[in-house]
């Protein structure tokens, strides 16, 4: 084959032009760390990694929810505790006031008690939470209870999604804690024993003891459901945890260059060049031109 | 034989190395001169009657060039600057993809999915409804900004395609020209190698632009053809034109003066406006048409779910997007529906108008939407997303590896051409010297005969 000078240096233009592009490549993914900084270095990788940005996406929608209902249910938890307490002070009331030695003025004063007792309950059950009424169920944006103890609340469950395969169901039912649709209506029985001391009826009050302690119970219980509940939180959130973890750990390996191999590239490549350039040199200073 | 004629003979003789050292000197001055073919010396010996005199004649220059490899010149050009334009058109639109996957449209789909997420745990609070219409609307944003993007690239495109054509038309003139001044110079007996070396020149960019044959009839004229239509016969030169069909794709015209175009666009197959054709109705076609049906799906999803529940007040049936019934278009047209927008308080948190205002059965569906199969091809919305994605990144990936196959080859058939028609120094100093060595014994021939011629004067004197 004919060689001409041309082909020389087409050849020599080509071979540094092509390691220097590749130079470029190698520098960037050693500064920048991304394998995949253009998709097209790797498809697959590129599709994985948009793929696993919307999983990110999405599990830290799901902790942030978790974060924003968990302090609701923990101040339901925490206000039925306190209800819990008052119910407890009612039923020594009523042990103290079915005592039969005991005179009528002192069952009038426990009688006033109760009702105290009453209006803080009713409070407790009025607390307000991050998003309303915590104990109203659906209706958030008015009181759960009137000052007569009377529910104007629903009970609508109050479903987020925190993953898994079916909604959460976060609240804690203020019917089922205070009202006859957890089995006694609290308020009517507190009532019931503050008349009934403050009538002086020692038979009413012994029986009514059974209703507070039955109302005590109730509360007991939904607390229990409202600390689960929050146990179920905790227990998602550490598992969503993990799974962000997880993920953020394949998305850097998917997206991610290695330093050493990406180094090691750009020293080899660098060295090529440095080959290259002095091979070219030497052809291109061989001619018979220098001969003549 | 004279002495008078090995006088003229070492006149031919001086004369003919002297071509020889011109034309030598000529290549060697030409050596980095594009598009220069290396020129040979054609050197004859000289007839007078039935005798060979031994004298010598100049026939004139050959031009060290072949039609065929030529040929293949134009072929290989064409594929490669073809891949080459695909290629850069993908760059492109990769980059605003990739843009889009790293914090776009792909982000702002997420992003209402966790906006509904965060509806369902807080669904009477007013800043968390105005968060959910924040996110529809950068979702409709950031897949408008796509759209355009994609439709301008598109027009861009074929703004592009319709000055390539300009190029041509220009080149097809500039041909037509130099076949004449060719044809006029042949006649005359002069020498047209620089005209020939222009009118090749003309061809390889042409190649560059549109798929070129280029071969001589029986007339004896030069005839170009592009995409399968004569462009150029002899002096002749016809114009082609790009336009758009009535199905939106783009048409390569063939105009003859004073005949209707005619539509050569299935013929096309390489060149600049090949590649261009190819990047605007296939890919960045497919590619709009894929993001079109993403956004379309995510929006028809979306929705069908928020028509379902009621806003806070008691109504239900509104729409979050306002999209076109059809998927064509989605990505650009799509925008947050005017009865909702500016009024958070009709976000459909609840699916029950009795559990106002804390209901989030319906936030929770539409933020669990995420995780169903609603997108074409039974795939999910992030799913969709990342083959979207993956779909431009292989269509970049694979138009690099063949530009670079087209490439390699067009090199390769230019290191042969170069080969065969470019100037090697080494030879030029090997001829120089050997034109120089025959001066100097042309010289020595003629004063050989002068001293003989001398003698003879001297003794016929004496």
């Amino acid at each position: 084959m004919r060689v001409t000078e041309g082909m020389k240096y087409q050849t020599a233009l080509r071979s540094l032009g092509s390691l220097a592009s590749r130079q470029a490549d190698a520098q960037r993914e050693a500064s920048t760390g991304s394998r995949i900084d253009a998709p097209s270095a790797d498809p697959i990788a590129a599709a994985q990694n948009a793929r696993i940005r919307a999983s990110l996406g999405q599990v830290d929608a799901h902790r942030t929810t978790v974060r924003s209902v968990q302090g609701d249910v923990e101040t339901a938890e925490g206000a039925l505790a306190s209800a819990g307490d008052l119910l407890q002070r009612a039923r020594e009331i009523a042990v103290q006031g079915s005592n039969g030695s005991l005179a009528a003025a002192d069952r009038a004063s426990l009688a006033q008690e109760v009702t105290g007792l009453r209006q803080q309950l009713i409070a407790l059950g009025n607390t307000r939470g991050s998003s309303g009424y915590l104990f109203a169920g659906s209706k958030t944006n008015a009181a759960a209870f009137d000052s007569n103890g009377n529910f104007l609340g629903d009970d609508a469950a109050h479903l987020v999604d925190v993953g898994g395969t079916s909604p959460t169901d976060v609240s804690v039912s203020g019917a089922r804690a205070f009202t006859a649709a957890g089995g006694r209506d609290i308020f009517q029985d507190l009532a019931d024993l503050a008349t009934a001391l403050g009538t002086n009826d020692q038979a009413a009050v012994a029986s009514s003891l059974t209703n507070v302690d039955a109302a005590h119970a109730q509360i007991l219980k939904v607390r229990g459901e409202a600390g689960l509940s929050i146990d179920r939180l905790q227990t998602t959130d550490s598992a969503l945890e993990s799974f962000q973890v997880n993920l953020q750990k394949t998305a850097h390996d998917v997206a991610d260059a290695d330093p050493y191999t990406a180094y090691s590239a750009l020293t080899t490549i660098g060295n090529s060049l440095d080959q290259a350039v002095a091979v070219t040199r030497q052809v291109l200073q061989t001619s018979a031109l220098n001969r003549f | 034989m004279s002495l008078t004629n090995l006088l003229n003979t070492a006149r031919d003789a001086l004369a003919a190395q002297t071509y020889g050292l011109n034309v030598a000197g000529g290549n060697v001055a030409n050596a980095n001169t594009p598009g220069y073919v290396r020129r040979d010396a054609i050197l004859e010996t000289t007839n007078i009657g039935t005798q060979t005199t031994g004298s010598v004649d100049v026939a004139g220059l050959r031009r060290a060039t072949d039609q065929y490899l030529n040929q293949r010149t134009y072929d290989a050009s064409g594929q490669s600057s073809s891949a080459g334009e695909r290629d850069q058109e993908l760059a492109s639109i990769e980059a605003l993809v990739s843009g889009a996957a790293n914090g776009g449209l792909g982000d702002a789909m997420s992003q209402l999915f966790s906006s509904f997420s965060a509806l369902a745990a807080n669904p009477n609070d007013t800043t968390v409804r105005q968060t959910v219409l924040s996110a529809a609307s950068n979702f409709a944003q950031r897949a408008n900004d796509l759209g355009n993007s994609i439709s301008q690239q598109r027009a861009d495109v074929m703004k592009e395609a319709q000055s390539v054509a300009d190029e041509v038309n220009q080149h097809a003139s500039a041909l037509a020209r130099l076949n004449q001044q060719i044809a006029l110079a042949l006649n005359a007996g002069q020498d047209a190698a620089d005209l020939q070396d222009r009118r090749d020149q003309e061809l390889a960019a042409l190649s560059q632009l549109v798929d070129t044959r280029a071969f001589t009839n029986q007339a004896g004229q030069m005839v170009v053809q592009v995409s399968g239509t004569t462009l150029v016969e002899g002096q002749v030169a016809r114009t082609i034109s790009v336009d758009l069909d009535g199905n939106d794709r783009m048409r390569i015209l063939a105009t003859t003066p004073g005949s209707t175009p005619k539509d050569v666009t299935a013929f096309l197959s390489g060149g600049r406006l090949a590649g261009l054709r190819d990047a605007r109705d296939t890919d960045l076609k497919q590619v709009g048409d894929r993001l079109d049906q993403f956004v379309f799906d995510v929006a028809t999803a979306v929705n069908g779910q928020h028509a379902a529940g009621v806003g806070l007040d008691g109504n239900g049936g509104r729409p979050l997007f306002s999209i076109s019934p059809a998927a064509q278009a989605a990505a650009r047209a799509i925008s947050v529906d005017s009865s909702i927008a500016g009024h958070p308080e009709f976000v459909a948190a609840s699916a029950d108008a009795g559990a106002l205002p804390g209901g989030s059965d319906n936030a929770v569906a539409l933020s669990r939407l995420s995780t169903f199969t609603f997108a074409s091809g039974g795939r999910t919305g992030a799913e969709a997303f990342g083959d979207l994605v993956g779909d431009i990144a292989s269509r970049k990936a694979q138009s690099a590896d063949v530009f670079g196959l087209k490439k390699a080859m067009e090199d390769q058939v230019t290191q042969l051409k170069e080969s065969q028609s470019g100037v090697s120094l080494d030879e030029e100093m090997v001829s120089l010297t050997k034109f120089q060595r025959a001066f100097e014994a042309a010289s020595k021939v003629l004063q050989t005969a002068d001293q003989l011629m001398q003698e003879l004067l001297d003794r016929i004197g004496r």
